[in-house]
């Protein structure tokens, strides 16, 4: 660049600019040139990583559709504001009673969830208890039942056949076990004057 | 120190291999000058810094097109002042504000800013400055502080000498009156 002195002729026609020729008021931070150099030789470094928008890529014809769903979009922006909202609307007041609702709601629910759960305790117990007397109840029955029928089917057998069954199928090894059993049966006994001896000689003349 | 031709810098760039040696020698060459052209038009220091940076990452990727037609100088020059003319613009529409009002933003900015030392008289024409339209002001920075020719300016502007001499002097005269009648 040559210093040009020619056309110099505005320097009479203005001398106070004349006179502030040369100076420079501005100033820069210290050390900025030496800065400004290595930075611009890092960002001229990495400007290899900026082609082709540092590898994004974007669909196929999107900047060609993106100005028409720009259009639409703002079209349907303007609209929603135009017409004060949404479109969807609230009973008067809503907002105002919706806090004081949903406070009531937790507040009730949480003393009903805690009842609830006493009440399915209590049942299950009281079910388990019906169920264990049902079951024993079923069983002592069917005992006695078993025991009254085997009873009652005896009660029917006449004395002769019982007796012709036992001197046929008893012999004298079965004579301390029938004077067990007859033991039992203490009414025929209170009832008889035979006495034990009696009885027993005479079950052994006779099986 | 002494200067490196611009046609070794335009050769060294051209290898891939001295490539960054040719674009350190270049930032030696003209960085301060390509500062401080942009400082005198956008007046605010970290403004300039943005936009000196930006014109050397354009200029580091555009050097390898660079047809020797036009001085490399001129070259730098023309992109560092389109790149100030899209700041001022984009700064207008920004704020929404007329061009000429940019320059009164302009002017706060030099007012308030802790990196100008100038005496009074210097301060004034700074600011008698920011009166000039702006590519006037443009003109009249290359010529009166940078001492640049008509010619290269031309080649800068894409304006003939006839209208930058034309223009140089209507600036001129200008600022004298208004450092004349803001004593």
């Amino acid at each position: 660049m040559e210093l040009n002195d020619k056309n110099g002729d505005w320097i009479d026609e203005a001398p106070k600019l004349a006179a502030l020729r040369g100076g420079n008021p501005f100033t820069v931070p210290e050390r900025y040139f030496s800065e400004l150099e290595e930075h611009l030789m890092l960002r001229s470094g990495l400007e290899p990583l900026t082609v082709n928008h540092g590898g994004f890529d974007t669909p196929e014809g999107y900047f060609e559709s993106l100005k028409e769903n720009i259009i639409s979009l703002s079209t349907i922006e303007a609209e929603v504001e135009r017409s004060g909202g949404n479109g969807f609307s609230v009973p008067e007041e809503y907002f105002s009673s919706l806090h004081h609702t949903i406070i009531s709601q937790v507040t009730s629910s949480g003393k009903t969830r805690t009842t609830r759960l006493r009440r399915l305790f209590s049942s299950y117990a009281s079910y388990a208890a019906a169920a264990c007397i049902a079951l024993v109840t079923a069983t002592v029955i069917f005992f006695n039942t078993g025991n009254n029928k085997l009873e009652s089917k005896f009660s029917e057998i006449p004395e002769d056949e019982i007796v012709n069954y036992l001197q046929i199928h008893t012999d004298a090894g079965d004579t301390p076990v029938i004077m067990d059993n007859l033991e039992k049966s203490t009414a025929a006994y209170k009832s008889s004057d035979l006495s034990e001896q009696e009885i027993k000689q005479y079950l052994e003349s006779t099986l | 120190m002494e200067q490196v031709e611009d046609s070794e810098i335009l050769s060294k760039f051209a290898d891939e291999r001295t490539r960054n040696e040719a674009f350190n020698l270049l930032l030696r060459k003209y960085q301060q000058k390509i500062y401080w052209h942009i400082r005198r038009l956008v007046i605010d220091h970290d403004d300039a810094d943005d936009i000196v940076q930006d014109v050397f990452i354009k200029v580091w990727k555009n050097l390898a097109n660079f047809r020797s037609n036009s001085q490399l100088y001129t070259w730098l020059y023309r992109i560092a002042t389109n790149e100030c003319l899209t700041f001022l613009n984009k700064k207008k529409q920004q704020n929404n504000i007329p061009l000429e009002d940019v320059a009164y933003d302009l002017a706060d900015s030099l007012a308030e800013s802790s990196y100008f030392n100038g005496n009074r008289a210097q301060m004034k024409l700074q600011q008698a400055l920011l009166t000039l339209p702006e590519k006037q002001r443009m003109v009249f920075n290359m010529k009166y502080f940078d001492d640049l020719k008509y010619d290269d300016i031309s080649e800068i502007l894409g304006t003939s000498v006839g209208a930058l001499k034309a223009s140089f002097h209507h600036a001129v005269k200008k600022i004298e009156s208004y450092l004349t009648s803001n004593d």
